[in-house]
């Protein structure tokens, strides 16, 4: 295990329970929306240990859920959007992104319309809509992340620039 | 060899051979027989002396030992650089053996305290017990924000050490310290005072006090500790003893540093926002 990865994990973890937990679960123009998923779409940027960080931070956080103990199966549709995010990290980061907001935001309506009884219809609206405004909001901050120096990917560049001069040799 | 060089020799074996961290080790027995004896009611006075013992130990060996350090780094740094084949003085990147095994023996010790803890709390069947009082989330939450902003500070002392950047090291580590001690003085300043003084809640109030001050007092205990192992950093960032290919030091406190907030984030889910209390 790398120093990185652990920090990567922790922090990971920490905005998702400080993002959800500790600034608390916004109502806005009847959206649901949880403040902690904007950092799914860094999972692009800092792989695996992000990623587990990520399930922990959401884990722990959804233990302590009003809608019960079936909200720790968000965990696993989460753990299925965000393999989207990193396997698609190359070709498209938000498209990667909006089938993780799409998938969680389903499941989610399911479980507001089970525990409050809310139509599925309006649950939907406000779950899907609430993570679909999370995801283009961390893809922004995705992108603006990228552009600063220590996350510009200049070492994959110079070694890929390495090896098709060794190629040519 | 001369006889100077021998005595140089002989002076530097017996810095990096201390005897003190035994002697300190041995001694922590005495301390804790004295505050069981103290806190037990047993042998008041027996415990009492023990405790100040330990104390006077620990200040020997600061008086003695601490003050030391510094010329003993600086040394061997010097001497590291005239070896003919140059080595790396400090392990980077991958966890040491020493750290994993530290990190382990904590992650114990913070597993057993929660597994009390969910233990206690299945006992009872409703919790937090009737009569106790509710406890504010507020300061937590703003706890909680300044643990990750330090977290976030810590590893940009490491980033600038991987780039050279001294000031930065130094800055990254001297922000993270005053977050530690803010986080420290919301806790002991106000949240603390308010639930013993005001509200009642002490560690003698039931298991669900003395469970509350055990855990969030053995975290305190942590962060306080964190701080002072930060300030040792800060101390060596300002001798320029972390280098691009040579900075383990400061990696192994930000590992730790990040294991201190992960284990918050713990507490307080379960400890104020009742998380697995279904």
């Amino acid at each position: 295990m790398k120093y990185s990865d652990f920090a990567v994990f922790v922090l990971m973890a920490g905005f998702y329970v400080a993002g959800t937990a500790a600034i608390g679960r916004i109502e806005v123009a009847g959206l649901f929306i949880k403040p902690g998923e904007i950092v799914s779409p860094l999972i692009a940027l800092f792989g695996v240990p992000a990623l587990l960080g990520f399930l922990f931070g959401q884990f722990m956080t959804n233990s302590a859920s009003p809608f019960g103990p079936m909200d720790l199966i968000t965990t696993a549709f989460a753990l299925a959007g965000l393999l989207a995010i990193y396997f698609m990290r190359r070709r498209s980061v938000l498209l990667g992104a909006l089938i993780y907001a799409v998938l969680t935001g389903v499941w989610t309506a399911y479980l507001i319309s089970t525990a409050t009884g809310a139509l599925l219809s309006e649950a939907l609206v406000a779950a899907v809509g609430g993570q679909l405004i999370m995801v283009i909001a961390g893809y922004l901050v995705y992108s603006w992340l990228r552009r600063l120096e220590p996350f510009r990917p200049i070492h994959a560049q110079s070694i890929e620039q390495q090896y098709s001069e060794y190629e040519k040799r | 060899m001369s006889a100077e060089t021998n005595a140089h020799a002989a002076h530097e074996e017996h810095e990096e051979g201390s005897i003190w961290p035994a002697i300190v080790g041995l001694n922590t027995v005495a301390l804790i027989a004295g505050l069981i004896l103290l806190l037990k009611g047993i042998y008041t006075t027996v415990g009492l002396i023990l405790v100040f013992y330990f104390i006077a130990v620990v200040v020997v060996f600061v008086a003695f030992e601490v003050r030391q350090w510094q010329h003993v780094i600086s040394s061997f740094f010097e001497r590291l650089q005239k070896t003919p084949i140059p080595a790396e003085p400090e392990k980077i990147g991958s966890v040491g053996f020493p750290t994993a095994l530290f990190l382990l023996t904590e992650a114990a010790f913070f597993a057993s305290a929660f597994g009390a803890y969910f233990l206690i709390r299945s006992t009872f069947p409703v919790w937090p017990p009737p009569g106790a009082p509710h406890l504010e989330n507020f300061i937590p939450r703003i706890q909680t924000i300044i643990l990750l902003t330090s977290s976030v500070t810590i590893e940009l002392a490491v980033w600038s050490a991987k780039r050279g950047n001294n000031r930065g090291v130094l800055a990254g580590i001297l922000a993270t310290m005053v977050l530690g001690i803010v986080f420290m003085g919301l806790k002991l300043g106000i949240e603390w005072p308010r639930l013993i003084y005001e509200l009642g809640f002490t560690p003698a109030s039931g298991f669900y006090g003395s469970s509350f001050y055990i855990l969030t007092g053995v975290h305190g205990a942590h962060v306080v500790g964190g701080i002072i192992v930060l300030a040792i950093a800060a101390g060596r960032a300002k001798l320029g003893h972390f280098k691009p290919k040579s900075h383990g030091f400061l990696d192994a406190v930000s590992l730790y540093w990040n294991f201190v907030d992960l284990i918050w984030l713990m507490l307080f889910l379960i400890i104020w926002e009742g998380a697995f209390l279904w």
